[in-house]
């Protein structure tokens, strides 16, 4: 059996706010295997984005980290700062969804690919700059002899992207963190950058973690999705076990509800919000929203996160009568 | 007597920019043509820098053509003066993506949605207005003592609810729905869909619906038309579009929402493969 590239078990992350404590994460694990997709997907507030942020030490100061991490068989959590710093500079790549916050606007795209190459490996000037001209050139920009000292506002918003992928490869890290990377961008634009990102991962036998509100979005990159809702994994399984066989009523309820093309009848709306992590319910995070409550301990009693099938896990009491209806209706 | 509502005939804003090599302009809107008739929706799709936005402000005259006509019940509202542009914004009104940011934060929701009432002179007297205010968050699916709150205590979708009775509280004879869909999660896209054409059924409304999301633009549309670079290259029934797409934009557009089920993102590749044997 390979050992997993990134492992996290029961992370949890709360932060104090001027109304209380509020839960954001509560008790995820997750594993990702080498050269391998893992999807996150969920609504904002669902905790799918600083679970990643927490497992990575990127968390700002008062938000309280809890939870085991590993990165290449090594404990993140016990690490100092700088030496966390320097290993996940070297062994994580990061792509945010605003290219143009996290670039430097004073700075040149060459620099700014090659400036970890240079810090973190001890490469020359030099060394940085062709190796930021070959990642131009593999992430698709034209002319990267010429493009390698322009300015991030010489390029348009997919170009930025793109130019956020080098900067993440420069290290020929093990891991990608992409989070909301293409939510910003318009649809063609999208679909160039998933498909540069899974062809550059089948190149280069990088592991990728999507994190995303887009459930459309995964059916084309992920190996594995994790469902998130209210701070917990609610469902996760391997790809096409989620499409065809959803279980948690909030997966497929969120399948359901999807416009699809030719059919005009109204759609099968969730009802409600999704819950405060200040208020969070009692139970089952979804109850207040659910069309089934299969269960009397729906309301009270947290279901835990059981196996339903191959690789395949739900967090819900009503996967004893799954009926198995790909993207069909719960009523 | 015609049941066209709103005439667009080559419609062109442009904006003035300066650039490091001096002064030009940007064609945001570069001859657009459309009419939408009465109870009908448009769906206006493109890409950011499409125009379309620009477009849907130059219905309320929110940024003013520079060339072309724009006809609003048969009357050209592009020469209306500026004192007509208050009649003009009830006729027309305008829902936007982020209703944060278009609900002021210090009015409560009741005072928000009676705003147009009031300026519109549409009911008389406090009890009148009251009494409209609670029938607008009615339909719109809000309980009654909405009203009293203000837009911090609601969530993203209940305030877009409110973004679209405050449009629907002018009576206005066309509703411009600027991207609603997109700040909201996606677990309540659905709800706003619903609503959305439910009103449309019961109260006749008319609609241009702006969005980047082709899903749900042929969702909610009767006709679309694609824009791209300031211009409309392809109109007609929404199902016509998606299924015999002409024009290599829209070719592309389509190409690019993401594949429904795994089996389908397999298909694609395996027919993008067999196309291009490289």
């Amino acid at each position: 059996m390979t050992e997993p590239v990134f492992s996290v078990r029961d992370l949890r992350v709360s932060v104090r706010t001027r109304r209380g404590l509020a839960s954001i994460v509560n008790g995820v694990d997750l594993t990702v295997d080498p050269g391998r997709t893992l999807a996150i997907v969920g609504e904002s507030g669902s905790g799918k984005s600083m679970t990643m942020l927490a497992a990575t030490g990127l968390t700002p100061p008062g938000v309280d980290v809890d939870g085991s991490v590993r990165l290449l068989g090594t404990d993140l959590r016990t690490m100092r700062d700088r030496q966390l710093r320097a290993f996940r500079g070297r062994h994580v790549g990061f792509v945010f969804q605003d290219p143009l916050s996290s670039l430097n606007p004073l700075m040149t795209v060459g620099r700014q690919i090659g400036e970890a190459y240079q810090l973190l490996q001890g490469r020359s000037r030099a060394d940085a700059r062709r190796r930021s001209i070959e990642l131009l050139d593999q992430v698709g920009i034209p002319e990267p002899e010429q493009r390698v000292d322009s300015y991030p506002h010489h390029f348009s918003g997919g170009m930025q992207q793109r130019v956020m992928i080098a900067m993440a490869l420069a290290c020929e890290p093990e891991l990608i963190i992409a989070d909301e990377a293409t939510t910003a961008l318009d649809v063609t634009i999208q679909a160039q950058v998933i498909d540069l990102v899974t062809q550059l991962q089948a190149k280069l036998g990088t592991s990728v973690i999507w994190i995303t509100h887009d459930l459309s979005v995964v059916a084309g990159l992920a190996d594995t999705v994790a469902v998130m809702y209210g701070g917990r994994i609610v469902e996760q399984a391997p790809v096409d076990e989620l499409f065809e066989r959803p279980v948690h009523p909030y997966t497929r309820a969120l399948l359901a509800a999807r416009p699809r093309i030719g059919d005009r009848s109204p759609l099968a709306a969730i009802p409600g919000s999704p819950p405060s992590p200040l208020q969070p319910p009692p139970g089952c995070a979804f109850y207040p929203r659910c069309s089934v409550r299969a269960d009397a301990r729906c309301a009270t009693e947290l279901p835990p996160l059981a196996p339903v099938g191959p690789g395949h896990l739900a967090r819900t009491f009503y996967a004893g009568v799954a009926d198995a209806v790909p993207g069909g209706s719960v009523s | 007597m015609s049941d066209v509502v709103a005439a667009v005939e080559d419609l062109h804003v442009r904006f003035p920019v300066r650039t490091a090599s001096g002064k030009r302009e940007v064609r945001a809107v570069d001859g657009v043509s459309f009419e939408i008739t009465h109870g009908e929706t448009l769906g206006l799709v493109g890409e950011s820098g499409s125009g379309k936005s620009t477009t849907g402000l130059a219905l309320l005259r929110l940024v003013n053509p520079s060339a072309g006509t724009v006809r609003i019940l048969g009357e050209d509202v592009t020469s209306w003066p500026r004192r007509r542009l208050r009649a003009l914004r009830r006729q027309v009104a305008m829902v936007f993506q982020d209703p944060q940011s278009s609900l002021d934060p210090r009015h409560s929701i009741g005072s928000s949605i009676e705003e147009p009432i009031r300026v519109h002179r549409l009911r008389d007297g406090t009890s009148a207005r009251r009494a409209r205010v609670h029938e607008l968050l009615e339909q719109v699916g809000l309980p009654a003592d909405a009203a009293a709150r203000h837009p911090h205590e609601l969530s993203g979708g209940q305030r877009q609810r409110v973004g679209i009775a405050r449009a629907l509280a002018g009576e206005p004879d066309l509703i411009v729905l600027d991207e609603p869909l997109s700040s909201l999660d996606v677990s309540v896209q659905a709800q706003i869909m619903n609503l959305l054409r439910q009103l449309q059924d019961d109260l006749g409304l008319t609609y241009l619906f702006i969005s980047h999301d082709l899903a749900a633009v042929a969702h909610m549309s009767d006709r679309v038309a694609v824009m791209t670079s300031g211009r409309i290259v392809e109109t007609g029934p929404a199902v016509e579009i998606y299924e015999h797409p002409r024009h290599d934009y829209t070719r592309a557009l389509l190409a690019a929402i993401p594949p429904d089920t795994p089996a389908e993102a397999r298909g694609r590749r395996a027919n993008a493969e067999h196309r291009s044997p490289a």
